[in-house]
């Protein structure tokens, strides 16, 4: 083994963990917060990820197809034929309606901010590791988008760019305990901000700190984001309040608050590249 | 027979393909399941056994990286923990281990127990997990990157023993 720590390839070794090594600290100092191998990565990868995503939604489609030929395998060849088109064209539908609604709410926050840029996106890949429910979107630095950006489905906000490379970013969710927004409660008028660990993520959940131990603030209240910052706009529905709970460190209280949206079963997102009031 | 000072193209295409389709299908497909499953941690493992240091670590930052393209633990990490794991299972495997199927089940044991780590290092010590959350990933991705092990580790030695006869 001695002769390989001697040889000239465990120099070309040692070269290569370095400049992965230095990798790691440029992304901690590049503001797209990625490895350049990642931002190559990312560009050879992108046709065959989009590739992998359609496969996906063909065989989603087979299923259903395979399931139909079940039922229908002892009618006649013709009424079978067109069962089997008719389905087709439900799966069709089916698709077609989910991303209807998607854009008929984007047109709905489209027409109340006309101040709003917007960038569609994908959701390519998803970090199956993290409890925090994390997404890869299609779209990236080449697409207008940059680091912070907000990311929306409809009116709900979702969360905000964290890594971006040319052809993909990385989008933490409001679950993500780096994610941070300020909030209010539309009843109240009482301004907190969100925050989350591991235990609420868990549970579907993002705590709202900051409230008063007196807080009117009760179940069912519903929680937008405030716009104070100007790193999120204002009005953006963050969840509704499901308990509130006095905490046990200091004289305040926290309500937890659970999202609309179901984060396992979106496809189709909007990122907000530029608003009335955004910092920086 | 001896390996060559350097790779044949036949097989670096070969090895850079399968990684590449296995990391998109693991990106893509495997993460609607329910638990984390990640059979590029068996894939590494298996080609670190049969091949050397530099091509190893090299396999191991492109699976890495490619793990790190979805990663929100922190960009880059994977690429240099899988390269050097990569290139210190094929230092063992060269050196003080024999090429069987236990010692790949053992080093990829070993490999993803440094994965989780570097994952929990990252991920839940730095923001708060809890031991729920923390057996909801450490464990199956322990368990089922050694149960996939056989999967790979028999035909890589299969299809590199009937190219190696055909140099």
């Amino acid at each position: 083994m001695s002769r390989f720590f001697k040889s000239f390839k465990f120099k070309i070794c040692v070269v290569i963990l370095a400049a992965l090594l230095l990798g790691v600290f440029v992304a901690g100092i590049d503001p797209d917060g990625a490895a350049p191998l990642s931002k190559g990565m990312s560009i050879i990868l992108k046709p065959l990820n989009m590739a992998a995503e359609a496969l996906k939604e063909s065989f989603a489609s087979m299923q259903a197809d395979f399931r139909g030929a079940e039922s229908y395998q002892e009618e006649i060849s013709k009424l079978q034929e067109e069962k089997e088109s008719l389905k087709e064209e439900l799966v069709d539908y089916e698709r077609t309606k989910h991303r209807l609604s998607a854009y008929e709410a984007f047109l709905d926050i489209k027409a109340e901010h006309p101040d709003y840029s917007f960038v569609p996106a994908g959701i390519l890949m998803r970090d199956s590791t993290d409890v925090f429910l994390s997404f890869t979107l299609n779209v990236g630095s080449d697409d207008g988008l940059s680091l912070g950006d907000p990311v929306i489905y409809g009116k709900n906000l979702l969360g905000a760019v964290r890594e971006l490379t040319p052809k993909t970013a990385v989008v933490y969710t409001i679950f993500h305990p780096d994610v941070s927004v300020a909030a209010y409660e539309i009843r109240t008028r009482e301004d907190c901000y969100t925050e989350s660990d591991a235990a609420t993520a868990a549970e579907g959940n993002v705590r709202i700190s900051g409230l008063a131990r007196t807080t009117p603030v009760v179940s069912g209240g519903i929680v937008c984001s405030s716009g104070i910052g100007g790193v999120y706009p204002r009005d953006l529905y963050i969840g509704k309040v499901t308990r509130v709970v006095n905490s046990e460190s200091d004289i305040s209280a926290y309500a937890l608050v659970t999202p609309d949206v179901d984060f396992s079963a979106l496809t189709d997102v909007f990122v907000i590249t530029d608003f009335d009031g955004k910092n920086g | 027979m001896k390996n060559k000072e350097f790779l044949p193209p036949i097989r670096i295409i070969l090895l850079i393909a399968v990684t590449v389709l296995l990391g998109v299908f693991q990106n893509v497909f495997l993460a609607e399941l329910k638990y984390p499953v990640l059979p590029l941690i068996p894939l590494t493992v298996s080609i670190a056994v049969r091949e050397k240091e530099l091509t190893s670590l090299l396999f191991g930052a492109l699976a890495g990286a490619i793990l790190d393209l979805v990663s929100s633990v922190h960009d880059g990490v994977f690429a240099l923990t899988f390269a050097v794991m990569a290139g210190l299972i094929s230092l063992l495997a060269r050196y003080k281990v024999r090429d069987t199927l236990m010692s790949a089940v053992l080093m990829t044991l070993f490999f993803s127990t440094i994965v989780c780590g570097v994952f929990l290092v990252f991920n839940y010590f730095r923001v708060g997990g809890t031991p729920e959350s923390t057996l909801r990933v450490v464990f199956p991705v322990m368990l089922i990157a050694t149960v996939l092990t056989p999967v790979f580790y028999y035909p890589i030695r299969f299809v590199e023993s009937k190219l190696r006869a055909s140099e």
